[in-house]
Protein backbone atom coordinates (compact mmCIF):
# COMPACT_ATOMS: atom_id res chain seq x y z
CA UNK A 1 0.00 0.00 0.00
CA UNK A 2 1.36 3.45 -0.91
CA UNK A 3 2.18 5.87 1.88
CA UNK A 4 0.35 9.08 0.97
CA UNK A 5 2.06 10.92 3.80
CA UNK A 6 5.15 11.04 1.57
CA UNK A 7 3.47 13.78 -0.50
CA UNK A 8 4.83 17.21 0.44
CA UNK A 9 1.64 19.04 1.43
CA UNK A 10 3.24 22.48 0.92
CA UNK A 11 3.86 21.74 -2.75
CA UNK A 12 0.71 19.65 -3.31
CA UNK A 13 -1.64 22.67 -3.28
CA UNK A 14 -2.42 23.65 -6.92
CA UNK A 15 -1.34 27.31 -6.71
CA UNK A 16 1.94 26.51 -5.00
CA UNK A 17 2.54 23.60 -7.36
CA UNK A 18 2.27 26.05 -10.29
CA UNK A 19 4.78 28.40 -8.66
CA UNK A 20 7.25 25.59 -7.91
CA UNK A 21 6.93 24.29 -11.49
CA UNK A 22 7.68 27.67 -13.04
CA UNK A 23 10.56 28.32 -10.65
CA UNK A 24 12.03 24.96 -11.68
CA UNK A 25 12.23 26.07 -15.34
CA UNK A 26 14.52 29.11 -14.92
CA UNK A 27 17.02 30.38 -12.32
CA UNK A 28 14.86 33.41 -11.40
CA UNK A 29 11.38 34.77 -12.03
CA UNK A 30 10.08 38.26 -11.39
CA UNK A 31 6.82 38.72 -9.49
CA UNK A 32 5.13 40.22 -12.55
CA UNK A 33 6.16 37.34 -14.81
CA UNK A 34 4.92 34.76 -12.31
CA UNK A 35 1.65 36.65 -11.98
CA UNK A 36 1.20 36.86 -15.76
CA UNK A 37 1.98 33.19 -16.34
CA UNK A 38 -0.17 31.84 -13.48
CA UNK A 39 -3.00 34.40 -13.79
CA UNK A 40 -3.13 34.81 -9.99
CA UNK A 41 -4.09 37.88 -7.99
CA UNK A 42 -1.30 39.79 -6.22
CA UNK A 43 -2.61 38.75 -2.81
CA UNK A 44 -2.87 35.07 -3.67
CA UNK A 45 0.58 34.97 -5.21
CA UNK A 46 2.18 36.81 -2.28
CA UNK A 47 0.57 34.41 0.20
CA UNK A 48 1.69 31.29 -1.67
CA UNK A 49 5.21 32.67 -2.16
CA UNK A 50 5.44 33.48 1.54
CA UNK A 51 4.33 29.94 2.46
CA UNK A 52 6.94 28.43 0.14
CA UNK A 53 9.60 30.84 1.44
CA UNK A 54 8.75 29.95 5.05
CA UNK A 55 9.08 26.25 4.15
CA UNK A 56 12.58 27.02 2.78
CA UNK A 57 11.66 26.11 -0.82
CA UNK A 58 11.87 29.59 -2.38
CA UNK A 59 14.53 32.29 -2.18
CA UNK A 60 13.62 35.96 -2.50
CA UNK A 61 16.06 38.53 -3.92
CA UNK A 62 15.31 42.24 -3.78
CA UNK A 63 17.32 44.44 -6.17
CA UNK A 64 17.21 48.06 -7.20
CA UNK A 65 18.20 48.38 -10.85
CA UNK A 66 16.19 51.04 -12.72
CA UNK A 67 13.47 50.42 -10.14
CA UNK A 68 13.03 48.05 -7.21
CA UNK A 69 12.53 44.49 -8.39
CA UNK A 70 11.91 41.29 -6.47
CA UNK A 71 12.91 38.01 -8.03
CA UNK A 72 12.17 34.50 -6.85
CA UNK A 73 14.05 31.26 -7.31
CA UNK A 74 14.14 27.73 -5.98
CA UNK A 75 16.50 26.98 -3.11
CA UNK A 76 18.50 23.75 -3.14
CA UNK A 77 16.01 22.39 -0.61
CA UNK A 78 13.11 23.50 -2.83
CA UNK A 79 14.59 21.88 -5.94
CA UNK A 80 15.15 18.62 -4.05
CA UNK A 81 11.63 18.74 -2.60
CA UNK A 82 10.11 19.37 -6.04
CA UNK A 83 12.09 16.53 -7.56
CA UNK A 84 11.01 14.18 -4.74
CA UNK A 85 7.40 15.33 -5.11
CA UNK A 86 7.52 14.44 -8.82
CA UNK A 87 8.94 11.01 -8.00
CA UNK A 88 6.12 10.39 -5.51
CA UNK A 89 3.48 11.46 -8.06
CA UNK A 90 4.96 9.07 -10.62
CA UNK A 91 4.97 6.25 -8.06
CA UNK A 92 1.27 6.89 -7.26
CA UNK A 93 0.35 6.85 -10.96
CA UNK A 94 2.42 3.73 -11.64
CA UNK A 95 1.05 1.96 -8.58
CA UNK A 96 -2.44 2.04 -10.10
CA UNK A 97 -1.37 0.62 -13.45
CA UNK A 98 -1.83 -3.08 -14.17
CA UNK A 99 1.50 -4.97 -14.21
CA UNK A 100 3.11 -5.29 -17.68
CA UNK B 1 -32.26 -3.98 14.69
CA UNK B 2 -30.78 -0.57 14.08
CA UNK B 3 -28.01 -1.16 16.62
CA UNK B 4 -27.20 -4.43 14.90
CA UNK B 5 -26.80 -2.68 11.55
CA UNK B 6 -24.51 0.06 12.78
CA UNK B 7 -21.32 -2.05 12.94
CA UNK B 8 -22.00 -3.31 9.43
CA UNK B 9 -22.53 0.25 8.23
CA UNK B 10 -19.22 1.33 9.75
CA UNK B 11 -17.47 -1.66 8.23
CA UNK B 12 -18.86 -0.84 4.78
CA UNK B 13 -17.86 2.83 5.10
CA UNK B 14 -14.30 1.89 5.96
CA UNK B 15 -14.11 -0.56 3.12
CA UNK B 16 -15.43 2.03 0.71
CA UNK B 17 -12.98 4.63 1.94
CA UNK B 18 -10.04 2.28 1.28
CA UNK B 19 -11.31 1.66 -2.24
CA UNK B 20 -12.07 5.27 -3.15
CA UNK B 21 -9.10 7.09 -1.64
CA UNK B 22 -6.34 5.44 -3.69
CA UNK B 23 -8.36 6.05 -6.85
CA UNK B 24 -8.94 9.75 -6.07
CA UNK B 25 -5.30 10.24 -5.06
CA UNK B 26 -4.22 8.61 -8.29
CA UNK B 27 -6.50 10.89 -10.31
CA UNK B 28 -5.15 13.86 -8.41
CA UNK B 29 -1.58 12.75 -9.07
CA UNK B 30 -2.32 12.40 -12.80
CA UNK B 31 -3.99 15.82 -12.84
CA UNK B 32 -1.01 17.41 -11.05
CA UNK B 33 1.43 15.80 -13.47
CA UNK B 34 -0.64 17.23 -16.35
CA UNK B 35 -0.50 20.70 -14.76
CA UNK B 36 3.27 20.44 -14.29
CA UNK B 37 3.83 19.27 -17.88
CA UNK B 38 1.66 21.99 -19.40
CA UNK B 39 3.19 24.77 -17.27
CA UNK B 40 6.71 23.61 -18.06
CA UNK B 41 5.96 23.56 -21.79
CA UNK B 42 4.38 27.00 -21.62
CA UNK B 43 7.25 28.45 -19.63
CA UNK B 44 10.11 26.90 -21.51
CA UNK B 45 8.96 26.79 -25.12
CA UNK B 46 8.51 29.94 -27.13
CA UNK B 47 7.87 29.99 -30.85
CA UNK B 48 9.35 33.27 -32.08
CA UNK B 49 8.32 32.70 -35.70
CA UNK B 50 4.70 31.90 -36.45
CA UNK B 51 4.01 29.57 -39.38
CA UNK B 52 1.90 32.13 -41.32
CA UNK B 53 4.61 34.77 -40.69
CA UNK B 54 7.26 32.40 -42.01
CA UNK B 55 5.15 31.61 -45.09
CA UNK B 56 4.63 35.32 -45.84
CA UNK B 57 8.34 35.97 -45.36
CA UNK B 58 9.35 32.96 -47.44
CA UNK B 59 7.08 33.85 -50.35
CA UNK B 60 8.13 37.51 -50.19
CA UNK B 61 11.82 36.58 -50.14
CA UNK B 62 11.38 34.22 -53.07
CA UNK B 63 9.54 36.86 -55.08
CA UNK B 64 12.20 39.50 -54.33
CA UNK B 65 15.01 37.08 -55.16
CA UNK B 66 13.43 36.25 -58.54
CA UNK B 67 12.72 39.90 -59.36
CA UNK B 68 16.11 41.10 -58.03
CA UNK B 69 17.89 38.32 -59.92
CA UNK B 70 16.13 39.31 -63.14
CA UNK B 71 17.10 42.97 -62.63
CA UNK B 72 20.70 41.93 -61.89
CA UNK B 73 20.77 39.99 -65.17
CA UNK B 74 19.63 43.12 -67.01
CA UNK B 75 16.20 41.77 -67.97
CA UNK B 76 14.50 45.12 -67.25
CA UNK B 77 17.05 47.35 -68.97
CA UNK B 78 18.07 49.46 -65.98
CA UNK B 79 21.21 48.29 -64.12
CA UNK B 80 20.91 46.69 -60.67
CA UNK B 81 22.18 48.86 -57.83
CA UNK B 82 23.10 48.20 -54.20
CA UNK B 83 20.57 50.76 -52.81
CA UNK B 84 17.87 48.94 -54.78
CA UNK B 85 19.09 45.60 -53.32
CA UNK B 86 19.09 47.00 -49.80
CA UNK B 87 15.74 48.76 -50.24
CA UNK B 88 13.99 45.57 -51.36
CA UNK B 89 15.38 43.33 -48.60
CA UNK B 90 15.12 45.86 -45.76
CA UNK B 91 11.58 46.69 -46.90
CA UNK B 92 10.67 43.00 -46.77
CA UNK B 93 12.32 42.65 -43.34
CA UNK B 94 10.21 45.52 -41.94
CA UNK B 95 6.94 44.24 -43.42
CA UNK B 96 7.53 40.63 -42.31
CA UNK B 97 8.68 41.63 -38.82
CA UNK B 98 5.55 43.75 -38.28
CA UNK B 99 3.32 40.97 -39.70
CA UNK B 100 5.02 38.33 -37.51
CA UNK B 101 4.57 40.42 -34.35
CA UNK B 102 0.90 40.99 -35.24
CA UNK B 103 0.39 37.24 -35.68
CA UNK B 104 2.17 36.49 -32.39
CA UNK B 105 -0.02 39.11 -30.68
CA UNK B 106 -3.15 37.50 -32.13
CA UNK B 107 -2.03 34.05 -30.94
CA UNK B 108 -1.24 35.42 -27.46
CA UNK B 109 -4.67 37.11 -27.27
CA UNK B 110 -6.37 33.86 -28.31
CA UNK B 111 -4.63 32.04 -25.46
CA UNK B 112 -5.47 34.96 -23.07
CA UNK B 113 -1.75 35.52 -22.48
CA UNK B 114 0.20 38.79 -22.48
CA UNK B 115 1.84 39.63 -25.83
CA UNK B 116 5.16 40.49 -24.15
CA UNK B 117 5.37 37.21 -22.26
CA UNK B 118 8.36 36.00 -20.26
CA UNK B 119 9.07 33.66 -23.20
CA UNK B 120 9.16 36.53 -25.67
CA UNK B 121 11.48 38.52 -23.41
CA UNK B 122 13.84 35.56 -23.19
CA UNK B 123 13.71 35.03 -26.95
CA UNK B 124 14.43 38.70 -27.67
CA UNK B 125 17.28 38.78 -25.16
CA UNK B 126 18.83 35.70 -26.75
CA UNK B 127 18.31 36.66 -30.39
CA UNK B 128 18.84 40.43 -30.52
CA UNK B 129 22.66 40.47 -30.22
CA UNK B 130 23.06 38.14 -33.21
CA UNK B 131 20.40 39.92 -35.24
CA UNK B 132 21.85 43.38 -34.59
CA UNK B 133 25.43 42.25 -35.23
CA UNK B 134 24.36 40.55 -38.46
CA UNK B 135 22.34 43.55 -39.60
CA UNK B 136 25.17 46.03 -39.03
CA UNK B 137 27.94 43.81 -40.45
CA UNK B 138 25.85 43.09 -43.52
CA UNK B 139 25.17 46.77 -44.08
CA UNK B 140 28.88 47.58 -43.68
CA UNK B 141 29.81 45.15 -46.48
CA UNK B 142 26.83 45.78 -48.71
CA UNK B 143 28.34 48.49 -50.95
CA UNK B 144 31.63 46.67 -51.51
CA UNK B 145 30.51 43.03 -51.55
CA UNK B 146 26.74 42.42 -51.37
CA UNK B 147 27.26 38.66 -51.66
CA UNK B 148 29.27 38.77 -48.40
CA UNK B 149 26.40 40.76 -46.83
CA UNK B 150 23.96 38.02 -47.82
CA UNK B 151 26.24 35.33 -46.35
CA UNK B 152 26.59 37.31 -43.09
CA UNK B 153 22.82 37.75 -42.80
CA UNK B 154 22.22 34.05 -43.42
CA UNK B 155 24.90 32.94 -40.94
CA UNK B 156 24.00 35.32 -38.12
CA UNK B 157 20.26 34.76 -38.51
CA UNK B 158 21.03 31.08 -37.96
CA UNK B 159 23.21 31.91 -34.95
CA UNK B 160 20.38 34.05 -33.50
CA UNK B 161 17.85 31.25 -33.86
CA UNK B 162 20.26 28.78 -32.27
CA UNK B 163 20.77 31.21 -29.37
CA UNK B 164 17.10 30.62 -28.52
CA UNK B 165 17.45 26.84 -28.82
CA UNK B 166 17.08 26.16 -25.07
CA UNK B 167 13.49 27.35 -25.00
CA UNK B 168 12.43 27.14 -28.65
CA UNK B 169 10.56 24.26 -30.26
CA UNK B 170 12.66 21.77 -32.23
CA UNK B 171 11.52 23.23 -35.56
CA UNK B 172 13.14 26.60 -34.72
CA UNK B 173 16.37 24.78 -33.83
CA UNK B 174 16.31 22.96 -37.16
CA UNK B 175 15.66 26.24 -38.97
CA UNK B 176 18.63 27.77 -37.10
CA UNK B 177 20.85 24.83 -38.03
CA UNK B 178 19.83 25.10 -41.70
CA UNK B 179 20.68 28.82 -41.80
CA UNK B 180 23.93 28.27 -39.90
CA UNK B 181 25.06 25.52 -42.29
CA UNK B 182 24.01 27.52 -45.35
CA UNK B 183 25.86 30.62 -44.10
CA UNK B 184 28.96 28.60 -43.27
CA UNK B 185 28.72 26.92 -46.67
CA UNK B 186 28.56 30.28 -48.45
CA UNK B 187 31.66 31.49 -46.61
CA UNK B 188 33.40 28.21 -47.42
CA UNK B 189 32.63 28.78 -51.10
CA UNK B 190 34.07 32.30 -50.91
CA UNK B 191 37.09 31.05 -48.95
CA UNK B 192 37.84 28.29 -51.46
CA UNK B 193 37.96 30.83 -54.23
CA UNK B 194 34.57 30.60 -55.91
CA UNK B 195 34.40 33.75 -57.99
CA UNK B 196 31.23 35.80 -57.85
CA UNK B 197 32.84 38.97 -59.15
CA UNK B 198 30.90 38.88 -62.41
CA UNK B 199 27.54 39.34 -60.69
CA UNK B 200 27.73 39.88 -56.93
CA UNK B 201 24.16 41.19 -56.76
CA UNK B 202 22.80 38.14 -58.58
CA UNK B 203 24.72 35.92 -56.13
CA UNK B 204 23.39 37.89 -53.17
CA UNK B 205 19.77 37.66 -54.38
CA UNK B 206 20.15 33.93 -55.07
CA UNK B 207 21.63 33.27 -51.61
CA UNK B 208 18.86 35.26 -49.93
CA UNK B 209 16.10 33.61 -51.97
CA UNK B 210 17.35 30.06 -51.41
CA UNK B 211 17.68 30.55 -47.66
CA UNK B 212 15.25 33.20 -46.39
CA UNK B 213 12.77 32.20 -49.10
CA UNK B 214 12.98 28.42 -49.35
CA UNK B 215 13.87 27.61 -45.72
CA UNK B 216 10.98 29.68 -44.37
CA UNK B 217 8.49 28.09 -46.77
CA UNK B 218 9.62 24.61 -45.69
CA UNK B 219 9.44 25.67 -42.00
CA UNK B 220 5.90 27.03 -42.51
CA UNK B 221 4.80 23.82 -44.26
CA UNK B 222 6.16 21.65 -41.44
CA UNK B 223 4.81 23.73 -38.55
CA UNK B 224 1.49 24.93 -39.97
CA UNK B 225 -1.18 24.39 -37.29
CA UNK B 226 -3.17 21.33 -38.28
CA UNK B 227 -6.68 20.64 -37.06
CA UNK B 228 -6.87 17.30 -35.27
CA UNK B 229 -9.28 14.82 -36.85
CA UNK B 230 -12.60 15.02 -35.06
CA UNK B 231 -11.70 18.27 -33.28
CA UNK B 232 -14.42 20.86 -32.78
CA UNK B 233 -14.52 24.01 -34.89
Amino acid sequence: MFDFEKLDKTIHEKGRLGIMTLLATRPTWSFQDLKAELKMSDGNLVTHLRTLHDAGHVSITKEVLDRPQTTYGLTVKGRTAFSEYLTVLEQIVNAGKPPQ
Amino acid sequence: MLAKNIPNFVLQSKALRHKVRPMSIRNEAEENLRIIRSLMEKATVYRAISAPGALAGGLGATAIAIYGGAVAQGRFGSPATVPQFLGMWIGLLVVVTVANFMLLARDAARRSEPFVSPGMKLALRAMLPGLLAGGMLGLAFSFTAPQISAAIWVLLYGVSLLAAAHFAPKSICWLGRAFFLAGTGLFALFAFGASWESSPLLTAHAAMGLTFGLFHIVYAALTWPRRRPGADN
